[in-house]
């Protein structure tokens, strides 16, 4: 199967669950912390 | 006079159950972005970028009338849960707009040719982006609880003015990015059935995880009040 700009794709997806994982990383964090 | 009320349990039992529904409700709503919904006709499969980059930029709009919704509730009564939820909502809201940002230029560089326009939406965006992180950076400024949760809540108030802004400016000036598709005046989608459900999906999806994400961030907010209180005597 061919799909186009799949680099695209992939960074997009990448990065936003990329980024709401290390925000969910920072809450646990935080949360152990006791901050 | 601040008053101060206790966390709820209820909210620390929905932690776990929210969790365990963002999961499903993300994985049916990839599924049907990235598989079920069909290629875009002119932009072809890059179009799978949208269901995301617009899901956080509505996600985000929720956020800043949520932080606005508490911020007068704060004023009204003084009940320091408003507060923390309003700082929740406003750090959630930032997450989602910075989003919202680097999605669209992910998906601007193959469909306009560049990374970045400075196009109304594009810079009415940006400006609500700074707006609230400025709105995060103020609450640092007192250590003083009532002081900083009352001038927060002002500031609160005044910047969900660019909410609209940010939606409209399509309509107000000539722009690169496309009018409204689904949130229109006469409330009648021009998108395929398949594009619009799997866009639905995502934002359905997207709304569990900022709910989720504010009962555990409202959580660490009212445990931080706690201490400053107790501090205090």
């Amino acid at each position: 199967m061919n799909i186009d700009n799949f680099g695209f794709i992939a960074a997009g997806y990448i990065v936003c669950f990329g980024a709401l994982a290390l925000y969910l990383a920072s809450l646990r964090y935080r949360r152990r912390d006791g901050e | 006079m601040i008053k101060s009320i206790a966390t709820p349990t209820s909210t620390v039992r929905a932690r776990p159950i929210l969790g365990a529904a963002s999961i499903v409700a993300l994985f049916v709503a990839l599924w049907m972005a990235l598989i079920w919904s069909p290629p875009d006709a002119a932009m072809g499969s890059v179009v799978r970028i949208l269901y995301v980059h617009v899901a956080n930029a509505w996600l985000a709009y929720l956020a800043f009338v949520v932080v606005f919704l508490a911020s007068i509730a704060y004023l009204w009564t003084k009940r320091t849960v408003f507060d923390a939820i309003a700082v929740a909502s406003a750090e959630i809201g930032v997450l989602f707009t910075g989003l919202t940002l680097i999605l669209g230029s992910i998906w601007a560089r193959p469909t306009w040719g560049v990374w970045w326009s400075w196009e109304p939406r594009v810079v009415t965006t940006a400006v609500m982006f700074a707006m609230y992180v400025g709105y995060l950076l103020l609450r640092n400024l007192s250590d003083d609880l009532e002081r900083r949760a009352t001038r927060a809540a002002v500031l609160g108030i005044v910047l969900v003015v660019d909410v609209p802004i940010v939606h409209l400016s399509v309509t107000w000036m000539n722009a690169l990015h496309q009018l409204p598709t689904v949130l229109r005046p006469d409330l009648s989608p021009t998108l395929d059935p398949r594009m619009l459900a799997s866009l639905i999906a995502m934002t359905i999806a997207f709304t569990i995880v900022y709910a989720y994400l504010m009962v555990a961030r409202v959580e660490i907010e009212r445990r931080r009040q706690a201490r400053i209180i107790e501090a205090r005597g």
